[in-house]
């Protein structure tokens, strides 16, 4: 004993899935299928007896598990994303290579305090160099919006930036010319 | 729970991602119990299902950074519930060489009576939920996370990664099985109390 509309409606109608449309067709069919409107009344009947169906509890001990477990989590992801300074900086310096554009400032600006380097030679390298940093900043920059326009997917910041191809040599790069300003430093300074 | 409590999940999961520790204690102690009452009627052993809520919620914790909210929270949480049980009666295929099939679990007798977790507080609902224990896995799954999750069908679809019309089918047959096995379990009774 059993109806097509009911294997195809019966159940949604019941739960309230169905559309305005749908749940009104349905019940329109209910008035002339005396076997749709058996079956309805069955299940609601029995689905209303589940409801007295008793609830159980895991051992006390396994609730505080998961309670720690859940806490030494949040205390992680809390560290790792909120503190004013983390977000005021991954505002301004979104990428971990924009941190070069303060730390280059700042060793010009060291330079331009210092009397014995003034109208050094030296000096105009680094500050040569400075602005090459800078354009090359600017390329990448470039480089990244292509990357986020290319990609039609929503994507988050990290993934734009981790397929740059040419991070991690400028990193090196970074890293060779840091060691470059520290060794004209010594050189300019005496130390 | 009604569309409210949908909404709230969302807002509660929120509020723990920001870092609110006391969030994610009222998830938990909303769904402590419908969650464990699903696995425990799903696998049919306290210590297995002790063991597969832990890791419920384990896995949970983890992948909650990445829930995104086009999904209900219950059916999301229901859903890992569900593979870690699968997960469970895999191994204990796998465990056992003489070649026992999951289904076969399904029909194993329970030895030395009626389990503890099929104890209800009338002889209607006692019936009720043998007859539940006795459909075979697939269906109890639908019917078990209709009844505690309070899922509706199409998120169970979800839940279970399989069609809306495969979990309707499954209702369908569970309750086909239902409408026997009670007359069945009562008739039995009857006779048990007769003779
Ligand atoms: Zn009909």
């Amino acid at each position: 004993m059993s109806c097509p509309e009911f294997e195809k409606s019966g159940l949604l109608f019941i739960s309230g899935e169905l559309e305005k449309e749908e749940a009104k067709a349905y019940r329109m069919h209910l008035r002339e299928c005396d076997t749709c409107l058996a079956l309805v009344r069955e299940y609601r009947e029995l689905f209303a007896k589940t409801e007295g169906l008793a609830e159980l509890s895991p051992g006390p001990e396994i609730r505080e598990r998961v309670l720690a477990a859940g806490s030494r989590a949040a205390v992680k992801s809390a560290a790792g994303k909120d503190t004013v300074f983390s977000r005021l900086s991954r505002a301004l310096f979104p990428a971990p290579w924009m941190w070069g554009i303060p730390a280059a400032a700042i060793v010009v600006l060291m330079l331009l305090l210092n009397p014995f380097a003034r109208n050094s030679a030296e000096l105009d390298d680094v500050l040569a160099w400075n602005d090459d940093f800078l354009l090359e900043s600017a390329m990448i920059e470039a480089d990244i919006e292509n990357v986020k326009t290319l990609t039609a997917t929503p994507y988050l910041e990290e993934d734009v930036y981790s397929p740059v191809p040419n991070v991690s040599t400028l990193n090196d790069e970074f890293i060779s010319i840091r060691n470059g300003i520290e060794d004209l430093l010594q050189e300019i300074t005496g130390f | 729970m009604g569309m409210n409590d949908f909404q709230t999940d969302a807002r509660l999961v929120q509020s723990y991602l920001s870092g609110k520790q006391a969030a994610f204690e009222k998830i938990y102690d909303r769904y402590e119990r419908p969650l464990f009452s699903y696995i425990l009627k799903l696998l049919r052993d306290r210590t297995a299902a002790e063991d597969a809520f832990q890791q419920t919620w384990m896995q949970a914790v983890k992948a909650l950074p990445a829930y995104r909210e086009q999904s209900r929270f219950s059916s999301w949480l229901f859903g890992i519930a569900h593979n870690c049980c699968m997960d469970h009666l895999r191994r204990e295929t796998t465990r056992r060489e003489d070649g026992f099939q999951a289904d076969q679990l399904d029909r194993r007798e329970h030895d030395g009576g009626m389990p503890d977790y099929l104890a209800e507080k009338n002889e209607e609902l006692t019936h009720l939920a043998r007859a539940i224990d006795q459909l075979p896995a697939e269906q109890r799954a639908v019917v078990l996370m209709r009844v505690h999750g309070e899922i509706p069908f199409k998120d169970i679809a979800e839940a279970l990664d399989c069609s809306l019309n495969t979990v309707l089918g499954r209702m369908h047959y569970a309750v086909k099985n239902l409408r026997k096995l009670l007359k069945e379990n009562i008739g039995e009774d009857l006779t048990h109390v007769l003779s």
